[in-house]
Parts: structure tokens; sequence; C-alpha cells
């Protein structure tokens, strides 16, 4: 499985910064440690979830969706409507 | 900068937010059916899964084709199996065996003077696979049949260095350790640590064997026992050998039933076979092994090796140790040894300071017997059940949290099945597949500042005793063998 997530997760980062490339576009440092953070929480979220399912641990699952995963989707969309704004102001 | 102000509108981001959120619950509703990629292609049911490439056949249909009107049943002893341990010259010499038949009794004695000889050269000539303790785990493998004795019989002492005409197995200190643990974990032991019998140590050993008969040092140069006495030798460096079992997590969890009671029992079954082993495999390259009388109880106090010799910490429970690895679900026996070993060290990875703050366990005691106190104390208060009564079944000499266990045994006892309750919700045990229990390993071992969000965090996140109404779920779920993750700290297989 993880094998699958890493070929996504690698096909997903080459495209975004291809699609940066493109279209010339550039993020500040903390847009881009932004992003890292927000991956970062976002795959010890998925990692957690799938985990505590199979060590059969329901109640902790979800709760990794909540405490952890909804964070990383607000720290992702943070970066990316702040990287958008600059680059449409600009 | 010169717009610090956002120009993101509340519009905007409650739309993000609930796109968000849609798109987990989507996830999680989906999740909840498939736990995984391989269970979305394979069964739901909590069998046997096999990859998607395995197919079924129809009953007595397997892929060599059979006919089932030719097929009667057949004369077991006239396999090549029959008669196999009896005959007049030894091993396959009886005439009624179809070995016997296949190859005559000439040829058979030639194997067995061939197959000797060369186990005797492989032994003499120290050849790779062939070797004295080669032979020695071979020979422990077997030894199933042995019965937990103080120590074994000198009588059956086949394949000892003796009898190969050898000195006895040399090596350092750290070599011995490392041959015993390779040896040890592959007769069935979790994990080995290692100590030595010194001035502090010894005065671990027990005066007396819990059905009365002192045990006592003497000078000789083996240990034996009688009905009367169990003998140590004085004259010679001992060494402790503290195993450590582990047993089933889920089990533990369900606090007082039978199977939790199953997941106790299985170490004493898994131990009366592995010390039989182990004091084979130390006799067969030259050493003693000094073993438990009888299954449940030993000469030394076991959790004591284990924590002196750095498998675990102590918990908040006093008659529970907690390993970074196995957690509180790990069972502890000791053998003793004259083997030169490299004794291993406590270790302090965080526990029992967390548990200076969790009172995870002591909430879960059904007949709070665990101390709920900020701080360990030196004193052994007399039990609750008998105030008057000297606590005489435990030792003072350390600073724990006191657990009276008189009323401990009221639940250990009183059941028919036990109870368990503290082992099976202490948030230590976990399993270890999700990362975040790494995280908080290492937290808990750097710093204690977390601890008593750590533990107010693991009862929020639902660890612990499973509900009555999920019990029954067990038979259901598909557990590794024993029902423990036999990997744990394994570094070489791709396990």
């Amino acid at each position: 499985m993880w094998f699958i997530a890493g070929l996504i997760i690698g096909a997903v980062c080459v495209g975004l910064i291809w699609f940066l490339k493109i279209r010339n576009y550039t993020l500040t440092w903390y847009e881009w440690l932004l992003s890292f953070i927000g991956i970062a929480l976002l795959l010890f979220t998925i990692q957690n979830f799938f985990a505590s399912l199979a060590e059969i641990e329901d109640q902790a699952a979800s709760l990794f969706l909540l405490v952890t995963g909804i964070p990383s989707i607000i720290i992702l969309a943070t970066v990316w409507q702040l990287s958008a704004r600059r680059i449409k102001s600009s | 900068m010169e717009n610090f102000h956002s120009t993101l509108s509340r519009r905007d981001f409650m739309k993000a937010l609930g796109l968000s959120g849609a798109g987990i619950g989507m996830a999680s509703a989906t999740s909840s059916v498939f736990h995984d990629l391989d269970e979305v292609m394979a069964s739901p049911n909590a069998g046997f899964q096999r990859p998607w490439w395995v197919k079924e056949r129809e009953f007595e249909n397997p892929t060599c084709e059979v006919n089932w009107d030719i097929i009667k049943p057949m004369d077991s002893s006239k396999s090549l199996h029959g008669y196999i341990t009896t005959g007049p010259k030894g091993w396959g010499t009886d005439p009624a065996s179809s070995f016997n038949q296949v190859f005559g009794t000439e040829k058979i004695v030639e194997i067995h003077e061939t197959t000797n000889k060369s186990i005797i050269d492989g032994v003499q000539h120290n050849e790779p696979g062939w070797n004295l303790r080669d032979r020695a785990l071979d020979r422990a493998s077997t030894a199933s049949y042995v019965k937990t004795v103080f120590t074994l019989d000198e009588n059956k002492n086949e394949y000892s260095p003796e009898f190969f005409g050898v000195s006895k197995w040399q090596g350092t200190p750290e070599e011995n350790s490392r041959m015993l643990r390779a040896a040890a974990r592959f007769l069935g032991a979790s994990q080995v640590q290692y100590g030595v019998l010194n001035e502090k140590t010894k005065n671990l050993i027990f005066n007396r064997f819990y059905t009365g008969q002192p045990i006592v040092f003497e000078n000789t140069e083996k240990a034996y026992y009688t009905s009367n006495k169990f003998v140590l030798p004085s004259n010679k460096e001992l060494y402790f050998i503290s195993l450590a079992i582990q047993m089933h997590k889920e089990g533990f969890r369900h606090g007082r039933s039978s199977i939790r009671n199953s997941s106790n029992h299985s170490r004493y079954r898994l131990w009366s076979q592995i010390q039989g082993c182990m004091q084979v495999f130390l006799e067969a390259i030259g050493y003693q092994g000094i073993g438990y009388p009888m299954p449940y109880w030993g000469v030394m106090p076991s959790a004591a090796d284990a924590i002196l010799s750095g498998h675990a910490e102590i918990a908040r429970n006093k008659n529970v140790c907690i390993s970074p690895e196995y957690g509180t679900v790990c069972g502890y026996f000791t053998l003793l040894t004259d083997l030169p070993l490299e004794p291993s060290r406590p270790v302090d990875a965080g526990i029992f300071r967390f548990c200076h703050t969790c009172r995870k366990c002591a909430d879960a005691c059904p007949v709070q017997c665990i101390s709920h106190g900020a701080e360990p104390s030196w004193e052994v208060p007399p039990p609750t059940t008998n105030p008057n009564m000297e606590p005489v079944y435990s030792m003072p000499g350390k600073k724990v949290f006191h657990t009276d266990s008189s009323l401990c045994m009221t639940q250990f006892n009183g059941f028919g099945i036990g109870c368990g309750n503290c082992m099976g919700t202490c948030v230590f045990n976990t399993n270890n597949a999700a990362i975040v229990h790494e995280f908080v390993k290492g937290t808990v071992s750097t710093t204690g500042l977390l601890n008593g969000f750590l533990w107010q965090a693991d009862k929020f996140f639902g660890y612990g005793l499973t509900p009555d109404d999920e019990k029954e779920n067990w038979w259901n779920y598909s557990f590794p063998t024993y029902g423990v993750d036999s990997t744990v700290s394994v570094s070489n297989g791709g396990y």
C-alpha cells in the first residue's frame, strides 16, 4: 500500500513543481515550509488512520482524521490561497 | 511586507473548509468498510485471507488429479516410518519395517555409522553447521519431552561435549550472550537479557522455594536438588538469564475474562517447553541450566531480574513491569547458568517517570489496590484485608508505588479467571502499527513535561480495555501465531 502511496505522492509533487515551473510561479520560503508541514501532517494522519484500524482502535482512527487530518488540510489550503492570492495580485 | 491584510474572505475560507471536511468524511465512510487496499479486494470475513492470485477449487479436487475409486485406507505401519524406532540393532533394523525391507539391516547399520561419524567429526573438527553449538541447538529443538526440572538428569547427557570428546564451548561473554540470544529466540523466547549473581543480586535468590524447601549455596561443582533442598554452587560465578515471553495484548485488553486468562497462561505453557530446551542447549555446550522446579515458580523473582537486566522498568503497580518493546503484556522467567555472559544494564525509557503522572491502571483497578499517590515510597504497608499482619509476602528495599497485593489477590484468585485490568488498560499496552506510538515513546523518554497531556490523550483516543459488547469479536479476528508480534526487535530476514 505504501508503495502505491509513495508513487501517488511522488507524482503529485512532480506535477506541482512542473506546474509552478511552467507558469513561472514561485513560492515564498514560508509557503514551502507550511507545505512540508502540511504534507507531513497529512501523511502522519493517513498512516495512523489505517494503522489504528488495523490495531482495532476505531475511535483512535476517527480521531486522527479530526485532530491531525483537518489541521493538515487547513494548512495546505492556507498555502494554496496565500500563494494564489499573491501570484494573482502580482 | 506591504499587505498583511488577508484577501481570503470568510465565505471562501468556510467553503474550502467544508469541501475538505466533506472529502475527509467520504474517506472515513469508505474506510470503515475497507481497512486497507488489500481488504478491498479480499473477503470481508476475518478468516484466512489469501493473496488474490490464490484461487480456490472444488472440494476433493486438488491441482494433482486424484482417483478416489483407487484410494483406500493404508496400513501406516508399512510407511517408511513404520516400526522405525524398533529393531535388534537399533533404529530401522526391525524386519517388519518397510525401511528395513528397502535397505536391509546391513545397509542401515552402515548408514547409522556414517551418520554418527559425520556428526562426531563435525563437532570434533568444528565444521560450519556441524559444530558443538549447532548440534546443541538441534538437540534442544527435540527437547520438548523434558519436564520442568531444577536441573537435568545427569544420565541424559548424550550429545554433551564429553560424549563428543571435545572441551566445552569457549567464547567471550559477549559472544556467549549473542549465541544464547539467538538460540533462545529460536526456541521460543521473545527476548533475552542477562545479569550476574554478585553480592547484591544474590540477595534476590529466595532462601526457600514456594513449597518450603530451603535454597542454599554449597561448595559443589553442579547445582542439584533433593526432596529437602535446592542447592546452588557457591564456588563458581553464576549468571541469570532473564527470558521475556510476550503475551497477547488484545487478550489482556479484555480485562477479567477467560480470553485474558488464556493470554496469561500461555506464557507458562511456552515456558515449560522453552526452559527444557534451554537447559538441554546449555548442557550440550557444556554448561548448567538451572531452572524452575515447577512451571510457575522459580528461585528468584523474575520481574526483578527483568528490571535489573534492562528488559523493563517497574510500573505504578509494583507487581508489573513495562517493557519499551512489549509494554505491560509480557512475562519474564529466569534461568541460572555458569556460562560466562555479558550482563545487560537497567534501562530508562521514561516509563517509571510517566507512571508518576499517569494513574490509568489505578483508575481501572476494580478494588482500588494500586496507589494513586504522586510519589513512590520505601514503605510496605500491611494488607488492607488484615492490617495486623506483617506484609511478609513483600520484600522492602525498593522505592515504588504501593500496591495492596492482598486486595489484588481477591481479584486474581477470586473469579477463577484472574483480573489484569491494570495491564490491559496501560498506556504502554499498544500495538506497533501506528507510528504515533513511537512518537509518544520517544517523547516520554526524552521529557516528562507532556506526560499529563499524553495520559489524557490516551484516554481521549479510546485506548484501553475492550467493552463487554465487543469481546465476542475476538473470535473473528486474524491475529499472528501465539497472538503476538514476533518481529519486534528483529533485524534480519526481512520479516
